[in-house]
């Protein structure tokens, strides 16, 4: 079994939807206004193997609530208290897009 | 009439423009009275799933004109998740007593479930179903195992359970049949 650890406890995860290693996890809520994603180039059988988190993007306000990938795996999704949605390249780490509410806190995400 | 088509060519036009210059700024907002726990949509894209667990339902729109085509409440519990299954033809409500109701994912829409069973008598948090559709993963927030539950549509589903030591948050299948979970010490 493989951990990512945070400061805090993580609310929601998010899995590269491809089969190729490594698998790539996406795990929000662990550390203030951060995400960590990691990489697993192998699972199962009780192994325990190295995994590197890293922080894609240093620009949020606030804790990060959801993670949430898209089907075709190009890009993925979080969304927290600072009312954004923020649509993250995947093989970059970098944010391509905003999305604002501006009103509301953003508590769960979900690509079509 | 030529003025008129005009001005929908011109429309299109600028809708596509748009889109193409700023991929993600076309919005639709659905306005519910309580917070949204949870939100799913069905693999073809035709309805989303959304879980208040403070209003205890499950809300089904169709995304063409997003009306409410089904609120669910389920009997004798809370709903904290809703999720469809990976050909979209059912919806699975995972219920705060542990028990996991399937609905009709597809019209006609119904609250009476097509049968409900319970993997574990636990509160739960998160479901999902794998991406071979064989098995349903579900996890807890007040238990330290998760369950997975084998040919979950039949009658002779089997349950296996793994005990992780700490309470859950959040789980979720890779796309190989691995399995993640958020749990209450700080890890995933």
């Amino acid at each position: 079994m493989t951990r990512i650890a945070g400061s805090k406890d993580y609310t929601d995860v998010a899995i590269r939807p491809t089969i190729a290693m490594p698998i790539k996890v996406v795990a929000s809520g662990g550390n203030n206004n951060q995400i960590s994603a990691a990489y697993f180039s192998n699972t199962g059988g009780g192994a325990t193997v190295a995994s590197t988190t890293l922080s894609p993007n240093t620009a949020f306000s606030a804790v990060v609530n959801t993670a949430c990938y898209s089907p075709t795996a190009d890009v993925y999704a979080v969304g927290g208290e600072d009312r954004k949605t923020w649509i993250i390249d995947d093989s970059s780490n970098t944010q391509s897009a905003v999305l604002s509410d501006g009103l509301n806190t953003v508590k769960n995400c979900d690509f079509s | 009439m030529i003025n008129r088509t005009y001005c929908i060519i011109y429309t299109l036009t600028f809708m596509a423009l748009l889109q193409m210059c700023h991929p993600w700024c076309l919005r639709t907002t659905v306005n519910l009275t309580t917070s949204v726990d949870k939100v799913d949509w069905a693999i073809d894209g035709t309805y989303l799933a959304v879980t208040s667990s403070a209003a205890n339902t499950v809300t089904v729109y169709d995304t063409i004109n997003y009306f409410n085509v089904l609120t669910y409440t389920p009997a004798g519990g809370t709903a904290r998740v809703a999720r469809f299954n990976r050909n979209s033809s059912i919806l699975a409500v995972g219920v705060s007593n542990g028990r996991v109701d399937l609905l009709s994912g597809k019209p006609p829409f119904s609250s009476t479930p097509i049968t409900t069973f319970s993997p574990h008598n636990k509160n739960t948090v998160d479901l999902g179903f794998n991406y071979a559709d064989d098995k349903l993963l579900t996890c807890y927030s007040d238990d330290d195992k998760f369950k997975i539950t084998d040919s979950w549509s039949l009658a002779s589903r089997t349950t296996r359970e793994k005990d992780i030591g700490d309470r859950q948050m959040a789980c979720k299948w890779s796309k190989n049949d691995d399995v993640a979970i958020a749990n209450d010490d700080k890890k995933v």
